[in-house]
Formats: C-alpha cells, sequence, structure tokens
C-alpha cells in the first residue's frame, strides 16, 4: 500500500498539469456543492424561525370579555395541528411594546394601553390548517382583524424547494462533468503508461497491482478536490458573515455550527473518494480491457 | 515439467502458427527451439505464458493447466517463468535496477529485499555497476543482459529467452549464451528460442526444430 501510494505520488508528477486539471474541477463542484447545502441550510433556518413566530394572530375587540376568549381559545386548540394558542392582554402587549422600542422615548410617549388591543397568537406544527384557523377567527365576534403570515412561510418554503431542486440539479452535473473528467484523466494516464502495464501483467503483476495505482490517483484527486472545495467555501462564508448578517437581522442563521462545517467537510471527502474510485476504476476497466 | 499435447494455434486472420505440435520438458532442462522467422518460436512463448490461448490441444507447466488457466492464477505462472523477450520490453524512463525491480515492487517486497535481488540479478549478468544508469546509456546487449536480470530477479523455475542474442554481434551473443547456460547450470529450466544455430552450437541444449508451425526435429 505504501509502495503504491508512492508510486501514485510519482504518476500525478509525472504529468501535473492533468493531475490539476481534475482536481480543478472537483474542486469547483465541491466548492459550489457546498456553497449550496450551506444555502440550503440558511433557508431552512429561516423558515424554521418564521415558524416558530406566531402563525396567526387574532386582535380582539376590547368589548371581548374573558369567557368569550377563553372559550374561542379552547377551541382552537382542540384543533389538530395546533401547537400552541397565547393569549396577550392589552397591559401585555404594551409590555411587549415598550421592550421592543425602550430606545425610542417618542413612540413610548405615543402609545398606552388603550390602544394595543389584547390577542390570540397561535402556532401551528402543519402550515395547511393554518388558513381554516384563519377562517374560523374572522367568523368570531370578538375578533377585531386576523393577521396571517401565511405567505412569508410559503413563500419561504417555495424558496427552499426552489434552492433545493435547482441545488439538487447543479450539484447533479457537476459531479457527472467530475466523474468524466477523472475518467478522461485517468484514461489518459493509462494510455501513456500502456507499455509499463503490458510489461507488469508479461511479469506476473495481478489485475489489482496493475490498477491500484490508478484507483488511488483517481480516490487522491476526489479527497484533495474535497478538502479545496470545503475550504474555498468556508472562507467565502467567512468573508460574507457581516453581509450576511447584516441583511438577515435578528434572525439566526449564523454563525454555522462547528458539527454542521465538520460534517460537510465529511461528507465532501467521502464523497470525493466515491467519485475518484468510480471514475478512475471505470477508466481501468475501459482502457485496460 | 513443460507439456505441449497436440497443440495448434490458429489466429482471427486466418494463419496457423503452430500446427499439432506435441512436446515435453523436464525440470532443469536446457532446451533451444530453432527454427526461421514465423515458424512459430514466439507463438510457443506466448502460449507458454497465457499471452495467447492454444485453439487446441493442451498446455501444462508443473500443476498449471495453461489452456484452461483461471485469470486468477494467471499472475502465479508468470511468476513461475521468467521471460526475456525478443524486444527486450524495457522501460526507457526507468533506471537499470527499477526496471530489474519493477516486479518485485509490484509484490510489494520490502525495498531491503528488492534491492539485495537486484544487486543479485545483476551481477549474475555482469552488470553491477550500472544499477544507476538509463536504458539510452546502455548497448543492445547490455539491455539483453538487464532484460534477462529482470526475468531472474524472482528466482522462476523456468526461464524462456526469446531470440536472445537476435540483435546482438557475436562476441556479445556468446556472453549472453553463456549467462544462460550458467543460469541452467543452477538448476533453472531454460528455453531459448533462437534462429541462430551458433548460438545452440555454444550451449548445446536439447533441440526442437520447428518448420512453419511443425515440430520436425
Amino acid at each position: 500500500m505504501k509502495r503504491q501510494l508512492k508510486a501514485t505520488s510519482k504518476h500525478i508528477l509525472r504529468s501535473p498539469f492533468q493531475s490539476l486539471a481534475a482536481i480543478l474541477v472537483l474542486s469547483l463542484t465541491f466548492f459550489l456543492s457546498s456553497a449550496f447545502i450551506t444555502i440550503l441550510a440558511g433557508s431552512y433556518s429561516v423558515a424554521r424561525y418564521f415558524s416558530t413566530r406566531p402563525q396567526v394572530i387574532a386582535f380582539l375587540k376590547d368589548s371581548a370579555d374573558e369567557t368569550k376568549i377563553n372559550e374561542l381559545k379552547n377551541s382552537i386548540q382542540k384543533l389538530s395541528g395546533i401547537s400552541a394558542v397565547v393569549f396577550t392582554s392589552k397591559d401585555e402587549a404594551l409590555a411587549k411594546y415598550r421592550q421592543q422600542n425602550e430606545n425610542d422615548p417618542l413612540l413610548l410617549e405615543m402609545v398606552t394601553s388603550d390602544i394595543l388591543p389584547a390577542s390570540l397568537e397561535i402556532r401551528s406544527t402543519d402550515p395547511e390548517v393554518l388558513p381554516q384557523v384563519a377562517e374560523i377567527l374572522k367568523t368570531q365576534d370578538i375578533v377585531e382583524e386576523v393577521s396571517f403570515h401565511k405567505d412569508i412561510v410559503d413563500n419561504l418554503n417555495k424558496w427552499s424547494r426552489a434552492i433545493k431542486l435547482s441545488g439538487i440539479g447543479l450539484v447533479s452535473s457537476l459531479i457527472i462533468s467530475s466523474l468524466c473528467m477523472v475518467f478522461i484523466v485517468i484514461g489518459m494516464k493509462i494510455a501513456n503508461r500502456k507499455a509499463e502495464i503490458e510489461i507488469i501483467r508479461l511479469l506476473g503483476g495481478s489485475g489489482w497491482q496493475v490498477v491500484s495505482s490508478f484507483v488511488y490517483e483517481g480516490i487522491i484527486y476526489g479527497i484533495i478536490g474535497g478538502i479545496i472545495g470545503w475550504l474555498l467555501s468556508w472562507l467565502t462564508l467567512l468573508y460574507a458573515t457581516p453581509a450576511i448578517l447584516d441583511f438577515f437581522g435578528s434572525i439566526p442563521v449564523l454563525p454555522a455550527p462547528t458539527w454542521f462545517l465538520l460534517a460537510l467537510l465529511g461528507g465532501q471527502i467521502i464523497t470525493g473518494i466515491i467519485i475518484g474510485f468510480f471514475a478512475s476504476a471505470l477508466a481501468a476497466k475501459r482502457f485496460l480491457r | 515439467m513443460i507439456r505441449f499435447a497436440s497443440v495448434t494455434k490458429t489466429f482471427p486472420n486466418g494463419k496457423t502458427a503452430l500446427k499439432q505440435i506435441s512436446f515435453e520438458i523436464a525440470d532443469g532442462e536446457m532446451v533451444g527451439i530453432i527454427g526461421p522467422s514465423g515458424s512459430g518460436k514466439t507463438t510457443i512463448l506466448r502460449l507458454l505464458i497465457n499471452e495467447i490461448i492454444p485453439t487446441e490441444g493442451e498446455i501444462s507447466v508443473d500443476d498449471f493447466q495453461v489452456h484452461k488457466l483461471n485469470r486468477k492464477k494467471l499472475p502465479q505462472l508468470r511468476r513461475t517463468i521468467g521471460s526475456v523477450f525478443q524486444d527486450y520490453k524495457i522501460l526507457t524512463d526507468r533506471t537499470v535496477a527499477e526496471n530489474v525491480g519493477l516486479i518485485l515492487e509490484i509484490l510489494d517486497l520490502p525495498d531491503k529485499e528488492i534491492a539485495e535481488k537486484v544487486t543479485n540479478a545483476l551481477e549474475m549478468v555482469g552488470l553491477s555497476k550500472t544499477e544507476d544508469l538509463f536504458p539510452a546509456q546502455l548497448s543492445g546487449g547490455e539491455l539483453q543482459r538487464v532484460a534477462i536480470a529482470r526475468a531472474m530477479a524472482m528466482s522462476p523455475k523456468i526461464l524462456f529467452a526469446d531470440e536472445p542474442t537476435g540483435n546482438l554481434d557475436s562476441v556479445t551473443a556468446k556472453q549472453i549464451s553463456k549467462i544462460l547456460k550458467e543460469i541452467n547450470g543452477r538448476g533453472t529450466t531454460v528455453i531459448i528460442a533462437t534462429h541462430d544455430k551458433g548460438v545452440l552450437d555454444f550451449i548445446k541444449p536439447r533441440i526442437l526444430q520447428l518448420e512453419a508451425g511443425e515440430l520436425i526435429l
């Protein structure tokens, strides 16, 4: 194994530009793959953030009495897919408002608890039930107005799906390109070393002994490509962090957890090994026939 | 023991290179296969190392049934037979030592053992000071000796030399013949395929004479 790896490194150094081409294509594939995975993870974080916010808010009339509010709260609570129904009184609403605007005395002065309505905040585990909940609330006498953030969550989910689909398409085509590139490079190397391979076979080298250095070469391309691609995406993420934080404000999309970055690196190295192995094994099978 | 039993080889182009050839070679024997170009000498070597398979007949080398050899056993067969090819088959981008040690490296022997075997093989053929030279720096006779050293590096039971003196002058041819005789003297079965009767007159092996693919002696 040690000697075969030494032979592989010799082969790589003997035709460095072919090796460089294969590594660059793999690095690009892995860079774009990890960028796509990071964006996808970020979009899920944003969607999760919004899905944990109150999805439907019913603002109650000042005339609504406690009994009717509790009846409505209980009836909504009983619906399937509802995770929480939280009542916020006028005083609590004012307290929240003051907390949110504590740095703006002008806004605090202008608002009293009379202005802010009491409300029921409904959270759901199933976005499908939200339109029904909103419709029920609108028909209630004690409800003044219904605020329903369906569009935000729906749009986020649509965007996540679109990113996922286009990302899968992009990454798949890049993986196929990488497979082809490694296949061609290894094939060229096999063609260049036909005489050596023939001699090794005639002298008693086994099939694996002939093929192994090419397979190791493909695997090494995959590993190096995976590491470079990950490194590039990590540096890009670091560079873009201030802009991302500025754009998303209080939505916690960053910092990316360490386990996520390590899993991404591990996943890319394993994928690199698989791409390198299959491409070089296919090339060896095709060109050594 | 090598055994050819009624072996015929017809190539896809319809040319029959060997017709119903039968012979046996005992362990430690020295055999010369003589015949003009195209008489089938190289075909015997190619059949022996299973590079091609016979159209008819049976070939055995010790326990190997060569004519129906499993692909997995092919490397073992080829390590039993040291082959010296007419065109040397020496890699031009490797030093003499690397060429001789090529198969030993493939077999993943320890570096120390490889160096030892390479030195011994080169000493055997009188090329002990050429280890670091490249093939382009060697003469035809020296290249042939490198090919013999490479074949002998694995200590095979059988050495098959195909036209070992084909491209050499008479003095160098005699040196090569002497080396082959010495190798046989150490107990290795040696088969020499040649069109040069002079070489066989010097070595005096048992003669198998081929003529248009048929064994006439």
